[in-house]
């Protein structure tokens, strides 16, 4: 009885935190990278998960050949840099930002349309009893092509 | 034995606010946003990607209404308002799932609205969007602040764009948030649905526009993703009410063939980055109209009172 109460609070207390662990995670996807879009237009989709070092996760969606992109990955400071790569449906890897010092935010277009795959790796630290894990966004922005001037 | 419920509950509390402090200690140091992590730590990073574990998430994202209305923008071509869904509609959806679905059917009609700058059909549909909004348990807070930017700046195409982006960025993230993933999702199909019907209905199907039938198949590559997205919620009734036509739809858009010249690669334009692929689509005959009497149906079934 008692421990069957126990593991019941157990399962609350956890289902509080990992709720409140969500929240907090889409807070900071909207006030702290949402604004890093601009000035591209947010796609008005939220893709957010909870990271260990060592794991991945992956957005497929498709670039139209008329438009501009913006891809912002971001993730919480105690998982360090996050690294992320464009490839396309064969897993070719097209760009890495490791080649740009880890940068957050890379902006490019695509000459035809197609299905494209962005992966989130966070990188595993050397001592693997010293695993981390933390909130990561990843976000698309979009602009007509040539674009400037959609917001002042 | 006897049970000490007084101390069992202390207990329970204690625990409780134990994990409170540790969800908070974790999720503190998240939200700033600093462009560079310590560089000790960098080296020690392993950077191998042999060590990684596995595919934790796969997310799909379609094209937006606003993304597709964009397009459909720079192709000068008349505004047909009687392809709306007629706003008069939307005190018939009655469920949280056909209030979703609509949603997205009316955002997409807003989205086409907007790029014709008829404000006063944009007052109409943004009307019940946010009423869609409440009835879905969308907190009102924002909206309240929307509706005083309308009445500002309802003559400006660009703050619409983005109140309708506020607007539906608000209600994904609240819904996931709240563990409602399915309702977020069939928002999104709802938008996709709509979006597509008002392309293969603007279309001339015996003499079509080049750009918007490319726009039009090009929908190949998106439906697939919309597939998935869905199927991610197959254990709600609406979304298993619309599976196989789905499904069907996008057997009918793999029917289009692609040829792709060469490997994909990076390359520098103008100092800016480009993905230089080459695609070529190859249309089977009647594909725009069996595609049209596809999504024309599901539209049908979302929207019927």
């Amino acid at each position: 009885m008692s421990k069957i109460y126990r593991y019941i609070i157990l399962l609350i207390a956890l289902t509080c935190v990992s709720s409140f662990a969500f929240s907090q995670c889409n807070e900071f996807t909207k006030k702290d990278c949402i604004p890093l879009l601009s000035p591209y237009t947010f796609n008005g989709q939220l893709n957010n998960t909870v990271l260990s070092e060592g794991e991945t996760a992956e957005l497929q969606l498709t670039f139209y050949a008329d438009q501009e992109y913006r891809i912002l990955v971001a993730g919480e400071d105690q998982l360090g840099q996050i690294r992320f790569q464009l490839l396309d449906v064969e897993y070719n890897v097209l760009y890495d930002n490791k080649d740009e010092d880890y940068t957050k935010v890379w902006d490019f277009s695509v000459e035809s349309t197609d299905d494209f795959i962005v992966r989130v790796m966070v990188d595993q630290n050397m001592n693997p009893e010293d695993t981390e894990s933390g909130c990561v966004s990843m976000l698309i922005g979009f602009r007509a092509f040539g674009s400037r001037t959609l917001f002042k | 034995m006897p049970i000490n419920y007084s101390t069992m509950l202390r207990f329970s509390i204690r625990l409780f606010y134990f994990f409170i402090f540790l969800g908070f200690t974790f999720v503190s140091t998240a939200c700033q946003n600093k462009t560079k992590a310590d560089t000790s730590k960098a080296q020690e990073l392993a950077v191998n990607t042999q060590s990684l574990k596995k595919v934790k998430n796969i997310f799909y994202n379609v094209p937006s209404p606003v993304e597709v209305t964009d397009i459909i923008q720079k192709m000068n071509l008349p505004y047909y308002p009687d392809l709306l869904n007629p706003s008069t509609n939307s005190d018939n959806y009655l469920t949280q799932a056909n209030k979703a679905l609509n949603m997205g059917v009316y955002g997409a009609d807003l989205s086409y609205i907007r790029i014709y700058e008829q404000y006063q059909d944009a007052a109409k549909f943004l009307v019940v969007v946010k009423k869609f909004t409440r009835d879905l348990g969308i907190p009102e807070e924002g909206e309240r602040a929307i509706s005083k930017r309308l009445e500002k700046n309802i003559q400006n195409q660009d703050s619409l764009l983005n109140i309708i982006t506020e607007t539906f960025t608000d209600s994904d993230s609240y819904l996931k948030e709240n563990r409602r993933g399915s309702t977020a999702a069939l928002i999104i199909f709802g938008g996709w649905i709509e979006t597509l019907y008002l392309a293969t209905n603007i279309i001339d199907i015996n003499s079509p526009q080049d750009e918007l039938l490319k726009l039009i198949v090009e929908q190949r590559y998106s439906v697939k993703n919309l597939l998935a997205l869905m199927k991610q919620f197959d254990d709600e009734k609406r979304v298993q009410d619309f599976l196989p036509d789905l499904e069907l739809l996008n057997k009918k858009f793999k029917e289009i063939g692609q040829t792709k010249s060469g490997r994909p690669k990076l390359v520098s334009k103008k100092g800016k980055a480009v993905i230089g692929n080459k695609v070529k689509l190859n249309l089977p005959p009647n594909i725009l109209k069996d595609v049209k009497t596809i999504n024309d149906r599901i539209r049908t079934r979302i929207t019927e009172l």
